[in-house]
C-alpha cells in the first residue's frame, strides 16, 4: 500500500511540474500551480494567497472571494470550515516560498474527505515545486528581457552599420534621410518618422526633407513648422531631445497632430558641423505609447547619423564645387594666359620675318602693346601666385591712411575716372604693401564692374578706432552671388565683361584677414560701396596695453 | 425547469492536439458559462449541461474555462459530440444554428433536485508505464519508446488495427489507457486515433508528461455494473422519490464492449431503475461529470443526469 501511495504521490508531482513547465510567465505558473493542485487533490476550491491577498483563486466566481475565510484557512494546516454554497469544506494550506521573503499560502478545499498526511505531503512538494517555477520563470522572464535588449542593440547596429554604408557610399542625401526614418520606424515600432531642416528662404522656419509613414496630403499638411512649435520645432530651438507623451493634452503641439489623436513624439536637433539645422522627429498613435529609454538612446544615433551624413553632404559639395571651379580656373587660365602670349609671340614673330616691311611707326606701335600684353601677363601671374599663397601679409607697421591711399592711386590717374576724396590724417598698423594691394584690388574692381566714363570714389575717414577706406562705385552687386560667396574663389558676376578669372577679391579678401583687418561689401542705392576697415595705430596700442 | 442556452465557437486554432489551442478552448468555456448570469430564485436547483466537439482538443481546457465562471457551485454534465467514429468532423446545435468546432452550454434551473452520476466500469491490465513524452493529447512515447509500437504489442492487436486508422479505432474502442487518480475509479482516456508515421496515440482528453498509465480492459459484466452504479449515483439526490427522467451520455467505446445485445440490456436496466420515467439519451467522444472536486472530463464512462 505505501508502494502504492508513493507511486501516486509521484506521479501526481511529476504531472504538475509538466504542468507548470508549459505556463510562459510568473503569473501563468501561479495560475496553473493552484489549478492543478485543486485538481489534484479533487478540491472544489483554491487560492494563492499573498501577504493575505487573494493573488489566485479557483471554484469562486471572478471577484467574489471570501478573503477573511480564506486567510482563516491559509493560517492552519488543515482545518474544516462552512463554505457558502459548498458546505462543510475540508482545508490544507501549505507555505509557498517567495523571493522577496513575502508571506506566501497555498489553500485548497474540498467537501469530501479530510485531507490524509500523505495529501498533506503532497501539497508541500507541489508548493516546493511552484516556489521553484516562479524562480524559474521569473529567470527565464529577465533572460527575455536581456534577450530582448540584445537583439534590440543588434537591430540598431545593423540598422545604423547600413546607414553608415550609405553615406560612406556617398548615396544621396535624400536617400540616406529617407533610411534614417524607415529605420526609426522599425526600430521603435506603431511610428512615423520625419527629417525637417530649416528652410534658407524663410527664416525661422523646418521643412520636412524626409519622410515616413505619412501619406503625401499629411505631408502637404505639415510640410512647414516654425522654430519652437511641436517637438520637432522645440528641439530645433532648445538644441535637445524633446520628449512629447499625452500629446493630446499639451498646448504648442502641431494642431494637425493632435486632431489626429498622436499620442506621442520625440524629436532630437541635427546638426551640420556644431551648427544646428534640423530635426528628427519620430510619434505615434497607438493608444497610450510612450518611448522607453532605450528607444530614446535608439533615436538618438539616428539623430547623430542624419548629423554626419548632413556634414558628409556638406563637405562633398564643397569638394565637388571645388573640382568644379578648378577644372574651370585651369580652363580660364589657360586661356588668359594664351592669349597674351600668343599676341606677343605673333608680333614678335613678325618683326622677325617681315621687318623691312614694318614702318617705324609701326614697329613702335607693336613693341608698345607687346609690352602691355607682356605686364598683363604679369600681372595676371603675379595675382595666381599670390592667390596661392597662405599667409600673405608679412611686415605690419604704423603706415599714414594718406601715403597707403595715395601709393595705390599711383599710375591710375591718367583714367581720370578714379577720383581721391577726403582721407583722415590716421595713422594705422598694417602691411602697407597688402593694404596697397587690397586697395589696388577693389579700385580694379570698380573699373571692371562700373559703366564707362562713371567716377570711382576713395575716401578714408576714422570711425570707432578704425580707419575706414571706401572705394565706391556705380553699378549692382550680382543678385545670385551673397556678399560671402563675392570673395569666394573663382566666383564672378554672371554680367562680368573684364578679363580675369575671379580670384581678385578672393586674394583681397586673403591679404585682409591676414593683416587682421575687415573687408565687406553693400549696396547704396545705385552704388556699390566696398569698405576695408584697418586697425587705428592707437587703438590697437590700446588694445595691447589692456 | 427552465433553460438557457449559450454557444462559443472558434475554438480551433492550429491542430487540436496541440497545447497552443488551449487559451481558444478556454476561452469558448468562459463564453458559454456566461449563460448561468440568469438568476432564477424560484428553481434553487441548477446544472449546465454542455455539448462540445469532441474533435476539438483537450476537453479538460474547456471544463477549465467554464469553472473560471461558474465555480464550485454549479454541477457540470454533458458529452462531446461525435461523427460515429470518422473522427472528421462533428456538429452541435443552438437554438435553430448548426454549428462545428463550438462549445453549446445549456442551463437549467429546477425546482426538483438534480443529479449526476458516473461510473466506466474498466478494469487495469498488466504493468503500468511512464508517459516519458506528450503534448496535449498527443502521446509520444510510453517508456521511452514509441507510444503506437507499445500499444499495438503489449496489446497484441490484430493486422488490419496496425495500418488501417478505421480498423485502429475500432480495436481502440475496447483498449482505453487508465490515468492514476485520487479516486478509486482511475481516469479513462478514449484513443482515438494512431499516427502511423510519427507512432504515435491520439487522444480525446490530455494525456500529461510524467503520469502513469495503464491499459484497461472491461467485458459487459463490468460495463453493465458501472450503468448501475452511475444511476444509483444520480438518483441519490431524489431521496428515493421516482425521476422526472434521466438523460445519458454514453461513451460510444462502450457500445463496442456491450453490443446490439447488452446495449438493450444497458437499456432495460436504465429503465428499471426509473420506473415510469422517461430515459433518453445519445453516444458520445467523452463524457462531462462534475459534482465535487475541479475536474469533471472523463472517457469511456456513462454520465446519467437524474432530473427530479
Amino acid at each position: 500500500v505505501e508502494t502504492r501511495i508513493g507511486l501516486w504521490a509521484t506521479q501526481q508531482l511529476a504531472e504538475f511540474l509538466a504542468a507548470l513547465f508549459e505556463a510562459e510567465d510568473e503569473a501563468a505558473v501561479l495560475r496553473a500551480g493552484v489549478e492543478r493542485a485543486a485538481e489534484t487533490m479533487e478540491a472544489e476550491i483554491g487560492a494563492a494567497l499573498i501577504e493575505g491577498m487573494v493573488e489566485v483563486s479557483r471554484g469562486f466566481r471572478p471577484g467574489r472571494e471570501p478573503i477573511t475565510l480564506l486567510n482563516w484557512a491559509a493560517a492552519v494546516a488543515r482545518a474544516e470550515m462552512e463554505v457558502p454554497d459548498l458546505g462543510v469544506c475540508f482545508t490544507a494550506a501549505v507555505d509557498i516560498e517567495r523571493h522577496d521573503e513575502s508571506a506566501g499560502r497555498l489553500v485548497l478545499g474540498r467537501s469530501s474527505t479530510p485531507f490524509s498526511a500523505v495529501e498533506m505531503g503532497l501539497l508541500r512538494n507541489m508548493a516546493r515545486v511552484l516556489a521553484l517555477a516562479l524562480r524559474s520563470a521569473r529567470t527565464v522572464a529577465g533572460d527575455r528581457l536581456l534577450l530582448a535588449s540584445i537583439q534590440e542593440r543588434k537591430e540598431l547596429l545593423e540598422r545604423l552599420t547600413r546607414i553608415v554604408r550609405s553615406i560612406s557610399h556617398r548615396a544621396p542625401l535624400e536617400d540616406v534621410f529617407d533610411a534614417i526614418c524607415v529605420g526609426a520606424c522599425e526600430l521603435v515600432g506603431n511610428s512615423v518618422a520625419l527629417i525637417r531642416r530649416l528652410d534658407e528662404s524663410r527664416p525661422g522656419m523646418l521643412r520636412v526633407v524626409s519622410s515616413h509613414g505619412f501619406s503625401d496630403y499629411e505631408i502637404e499638411e505639415v510640410e512647414w513648422l516654425e522654430v519652437g512649435q511641436g517637438a520637432g520645432g522645440r528641439a530645433f530651438a532648445e538644441e535637445r531631445m524633446v520628449v512629447i507623451d499625452d500629446y493630446s493634452d499639451k498646448p504648442g503641439v502641431v494642431e494637425h497632430f493632435q486632431k489626429r489623436d498622436l499620442q506621442c513624439a520625440l524629436a532630437l536637433p541635427v546638426y551640420e558641423g556644431d551648427r544646428v539645422v534640423g530635426t528628427l522627429t519620430i510619434g505615434s498613435y497607438e493608444a497610450g505609447r510612450t518611448y522607453s529609454p532605450a528607444e530614446q538612446d535608439a533615436m538618438a544615433a539616428l539623430a547623430e547619423h542624419a548629423s554626419l551624413a548632413l556634414s558628409d553632404a556638406r563637405l562633398l559639395q564643397q569638394m565637388r564645387e571645388a573640382q568644379a571651379a578648378k577644372d574651370l580656373f585651369l580652363a580660364m587660365v589657360s586661356h588668359e594666359l594664351k592669349t597674351p602670349l600668343t599676341v606677343m609671340m605673333g608680333m614678335l614673330r613678325t618683326l622677325e620675318t617681315r621687318d623691312e616691311d614694318v614702318s617705324p611707326e609701326e614697329r613702335k606701335a607693336m613693341l608698345s602693346a607687346a609690352y602691355r600684353r607682356g605686364q598683363e601677363l604679369l600681372g595676371l601671374i603675379d595675382r595666381l601666385l599670390q592667390g596661392a599663397k597662405g599667409e600673405l601679409a608679412s611686415t605690419v607697421t604704423n603706415a599714414l591712411l594718406t601715403d597707403v591711399v595715395n601709393d595705390a592711386l599711383d599710375g591710375l590717374h591718367h583714367l581720370g575716372r578714379v577720383a581721391r576724396r577726403k582721407v583722415a590724417e590716421v595713422t594705422v598698423t598694417t602691411d602697407p604693401q597688402a593694404a596697397r594691394a587690397v586697395l589696388g584690388v577693389l579700385i580694379e574692381n570698380a573699373i571692371a564692374h562700373s559703366p564707362p566714363d562713371t567716377p570711382i570714389e576713395v575716401s578714408g575717414h576714422a570711425d570707432m578706432g578704425e580707419a575706414v577706406l571706401s572705394v565706391r562705385n556705380r553699378g549692382l552687386l550680382p543678385p545670385e552671388l551673397s556678399v560671402t560667396e563675392l570673395f569666394a574663389p573663382f566666383r564672378r558676376g554672371s554680367d562680368a565683361t573684364s578679363p580675369g578669372v575671379g580670384l581678385g577679391l578672393y586674394i583681397a579678401a586673403r591679404l585682409t584677414a591676414s593683416m587682421g583687418a575687415s573687408l565687406n561689401c553693400v549696396q547704396e542705392g545705385d552704388q556699390v560701396c566696398f569698405r576695408l576697415r584697418l586697425p587705428l595705430a592707437e587703438a590697437r596700442q590700446t588694445s595691447t596695453s589692456a | 425547469l427552465s433553460c438557457s442556452c449559450s454557444v462559443g465557437t472558434g475554438s480551433r486554432h492550429g491542430p487540436p492536439s496541440q497545447p497552443a489551442c488551449r487559451p481558444a478552448l478556454r476561452q469558448a468555456g468562459q463564453e458559454v458559462a456566461g449563460v448561468l448570469e440568469r438568476e432564477d430564485p424560484d428553481r434553487s436547483h441548477r446544472v449546465l449541461l454542455l455539448l462540445t466537439d469532441g474533435l476539438a482538443g483537450d476537453q479538460q481546457e474547456i471544463l477549465r474555462g467554464v469553472y473560471d465562471i461558474a465555480g464550485f457551485a454549479v454541477p457540470l454534465v454533458g458529452g462531446c459530440a461525435g461523427d460515429d467514429l470518422r473522427m472528421r468532423q462533428t456538429a452541435q446545435l443552438c437554438d435553430d444554428e448548426v454549428h462545428t468546432d463550438a462549445v453549446v452550454a445549456a442551463g437549467l434551473w429546477s425546482t426538483g433536485p438534480l443529479g449526476v452520476g458516473v461510473h466506466h466500469g474498466w478494469r487495469q491490465v498488466g504493468e503500468p508505464m511512464l508517459v516519458t513524452s506528450s503534448s496535449g493529447t498527443t502521446v509520444t512515447t510510453l517508456d521511452d519508446q514509441p507510444a503506437l509500437d507499445v500499444y499495438l504489442d503489449r496489446l497484441d492487436a490484430p493486422e488490419p488495427a496496425r495500418t488501417d486508422p478505421e480498423s485502429f479505432t475500432r480495436f481502440a474502442l475496447t483498449h482505453p489507457l487508465g490515468l492514476r487518480r485520487r479516486a478509486d475509479e482511475p481516469d479513462i482516456r478514449f484513443v482515438g486515433e494512431a499516427d502511423f508515421e510519427a507512432r504515435t496515440l491520439g487522444c480525446i482528453a490530455a494525456v500529461p508528461q510524467g503520469g502513469l498509465v495503464w491499459f484497461m480492459e472491461g467485458d459487459e459484466q463490468s460495463v453493465l455494473e458501472a450503468t448501475d452504479a452511475a444511476c444509483a449515483d444520480a438518483m441519490r439526490p431524489l431521496d428515493g422519490r421516482p425521476p422526472l427522467g434521466l438523460v445519458a451520455f454514453d461513451c460510444i467505446a462502450r457500445r463496442g464492449v456491450l453490443g446490439g445485445e447488452g446495449i438493450r440490456t444497458e437499456i432495460a436496466r436504465l429503465a428499471a431503475l426509473a420506473p415510469g420515467s422517461p430515459v433518453a439519451g445519445f453516444y458520445t467522444y467523452g463524457e462531462i461529470a462534475r459534482t465535487s472536486g475541479a475536474g469533471g472530463f472523463h472517457n469511456q464512462t456513462l454520465v446519467v443526469l437524474a432530473v427530479g
